[in-house]
């Protein structure tokens, strides 16, 4: 946590920031739930509820929080407690987080997020925004997405048809982004048992079929024609657009063919509790994350989207810290920063309240 | 035609029922008779079908009756037993009567090269034993086949009847009578229906209490397809040999063999579990507060609490 004096420095240019010329674009806030979080909590504050967006923009003038997250739901009765709320609807959210990655940096770098880090997270939105639009059909007019202003991205639906899905209904969405799926469903042999012959046919979907099916042939296929282990890569893929499976070497039985599919099968690691959670409060776009010092910016083009130059709104002006712990080098504000080892240096004032908010550093003025 | 349409719901909304001349309006009164024999068959009382002429009116005055009963228990059973009742009957009907079925009660079908629907009402109305995972998911819609359109139209039903039973509030004096009526022969009749069960391979004592009402439905000929589903995954579940599961269905007067082989073989061949107690509670099939989340466990549970303390 960083100290008193930074936490209070850092308050200053939140301040600052949401006094300039700050726009936001919520739907329906008069139904939303708010809640505020301080440098040391990311929910001190909640069941908060403001008439129209220029009360709530008053609001954040004022008071400067360092989180600030509205709820998926809407309510008749937003700021009452939670089971009077009289709940309307929720919005259909993802949240994709550096956490659910599994990366292996991570193992080098902890909490730190690498390029590495931000790369994978950027892919995996992407794909996320891919499933949804070729399977779920929602145009890309309808998704909006944006990063999460630490750790990840969060992606929204705008369509009043996912509003009233229940909780089990979006469980079976998040099952599905995560590919969770029985393979003995959907590659079997006419016969149960273990595989004698090798030429024996083996079923199992074409890349043509729809669904997950068809996604578990597409990668399939993909991954047997670059496996080394594989000698036979290119005649398995043929039978696989067949519809057959059963082109493996000797040694792959149905058992492990269909441990294959599983294992290299396109897994979207979300959250599954922001999407399922009804009431789930999120950091509302194009606000200051308080663990990072960056804005949770919306996102219109990904693949140009860098979080370390276009969320860093703090200024450039120069700020003198004081590194508290070994920083790696990083690229921000499309330069190259670090490695910086423990002691006093002069950094533009959005890389410093960057290193200060992830308790890398503290204020150097002391 | 069924009820549930729009045309029969317009019809219904355009005659201005006074609920208030519910004994005084001639029609009303043969429709208040054949809804209240209605809700009785929806426990095994009366036999005595609805006349087709009143039908339509006697299925609106039904649901202002139970509503106004106020008891989640007649509510409850009168919806199963409709929705099983129309489901029988759209059983019965081609595959393009059933899709205009369906887009009447407002479900989102297309016939474009196959029928499918909108991948959101796949969401709200599937059973649980149909998952998104193993469908055929496309550009936001959900290819279906005749049967599973079946089950989907009955989720809807369902849904559909019960909001509109919850929806009415307010009563005047004169329904009020008549649900209070219901109410005290239903608490009566009940009892004295329900059979006792013995299943040999079954500990009863240790039956968690959703599936010990669907055996007494079942013994009573009135377990909704649902039900039945649920009692056989639960049973598989419990590793029972489909020996011991079919003399559990056979207690059934409806009761086919084949049908019920067939439809153990399907649980076990595609691995259907049974559904926990909090997708129970979701589906409002359950009412009860156990020990377990699932009703399996809450048998195992019972099971070994008991020859703890014997």
């Amino acid at each position: 946590m960083p100290s008193a004096q930074a936490k209070l420095w850092l308050k200053e240019q939140f301040r600052a920031f949401y006094n300039k010329d700050c726009k936001f674009s919520i739907k329906e806030v008069n139904k939303r739930e708010f809640g505020f979080g301080s440098f040391s909590k990311k929910i001190v504050i909640r069941h908060r509820a403001f008439q129209d967006l220029k009360n709530l923009t008053e609001y954040l003038k004022r008071e400067a929080p360092a989180h600030i997250n509205h709820s998926i739901a809407y309510y008749h009765f937003p700021d009452a407690e939670i089971n009077d709320k009289g709940w309307i609807g929720s919005d259909l959210i993802f949240d994709i987080d550096v956490a659910d990655l599994n990366l292996e940096c991570a193992k080098k770098h902890g909490d730190w997020l690498c390029e590495n880090c931000f790369d994978s997270l950027k892919n995996e939105a992407q794909k996320l925004t891919e499933v949804l639009r070729d399977d779920f059909g929602f145009g890309m007019n309808e998704m909006t997405v944006n990063f999460s202003g630490s750790r990840g991205y969060h992606v929204r639906i705008s369509n009043d048809s996912v509003l009233d899905l229940n909780e089990d209904s979006r469980k079976q969405i998040v099952k599905y982004l995560a590919c969770n799926i029985d393979p003995n469903t959907v590659i079997f042999q006419p016969e149960r048992g273990e595989r004698k012959d090798v030429d024996s046919p083996i079923f199992g979907p074409k890349p043509t079929d729809s669904g997950l099916k068809g996604r578990i042939a597409r990668t399939v296929i993909k991954e047997v024609e670059r496996d080394e282990k594989l000698t036979n890569g290119k005649s398995i893929a043929d039978e696989i657009n067949k519809g057959n499976w059963g082109a493996f070497p000797k040694g792959y039985g149905i058992k492990r063919i269909t441990e294959y599919a599983k294992n290299v099968a396109i897994k979207i690691p979300i959250d599954a509790k922001v999407t399922t959670d009804l009431t789930h409060l999120i950091r509302m776009p194009e606000t200051l994350h308080g663990n990072s010092s960056l804005v949770a910016r919306i996102v219109q083009n990904l693949d140009k989207f860098e979080p370390l130059r276009d969320c860093m709104v703090l200024g450039d002006e120069e700020t003198e810290i004081n590194v508290v712990s070994k920083v790696p080098k990083f690229n921000a504000l499309d330069s190259e920063f670090g490695p910086f080892k423990e002691g006093k240096m002069k950094l533009p004032k959005s890389v410093a309240a960057y290193l200060i908010a992830k308790e890398k550093a503290e204020l150097g003025t002391a | 035609m069924y009820p549930f349409l729009k045309e029969a719901k317009d019809a219904i909304k355009s005659s201005n029922i006074d609920l208030t001349k519910v004994d005084r309006d001639p029609l009303l009164i043969s429709a208040v008779d054949a809804a209240k024999e209605d809700i009785s068959r929806a426990f095994g009382i009366s036999p005595k079908k609805v006349p087709e002429d009143i039908e339509n009116i006697s299925f609106a005055i039904s649901k202002v009756l139970v509503g106004a009963t106020g008891n989640p228990d007649i509510i409850e059973r009168y919806v199963s037993f409709k929705t099983d009742e129309f489901r029988k009957r759209l059983e019965k009907e081609t595959h393009v009567n059933l899709i205009n079925i369906a887009r009447d009660i407002g479900l989102g079908i297309s016939t474009k090269d196959a029928v499918s629907i909108t991948v959101f009402d796949f969401l709200k109305y599937r059973p649980d034993f149909m998952d998104l995972t193993t469908s055929n998911l496309e550009h936001g819609r959900v290819l279906i086949t005749k049967n599973q359109l079946l089950w989907i139209i009955e989720k809807a039903i369902r849904e559909d009847v019960l909001d509109s039973i919850k929806k009415s509030k307010k009563f005047p004096e004169e329904i009020i009578k008549h649900a209070k009526q219901l109410n005290n022969k239903l608490r009566i009749e009940e009892p004295r229906k329900t059979q006792e069960l013995r299943i040999e391979s079954l500990s009863d004592y240790a039956l968690p209490p959703c599936m010990k009402e669907f055996i007494s439905k079942l013994a009573l000929g009135r377990a909704t397809h649902n039900e039945n589903y649920i009692l056989g995954t639960f049973l598989v579940g419990l590793k029972l040999r489909d020996k011991e599961i079919l003399s559990v269905f056979s207690k059934s007067p409806k009761y086919k063999d084949k049908t019920a082989r067939y439809q153990i073989k399907f649980i076990r061949e595609k691995n259907y579990s049974c559904p926990s107690c909090s997708s129970l509670k979701k589906d409002g099939i359950c009412h009860w507060v156990c020990q377990k989340p699932h009703p399996v466990s809450v048998y195992f549970y019972n099971l070994k609490n008991a020859k703890r303390t014997s």
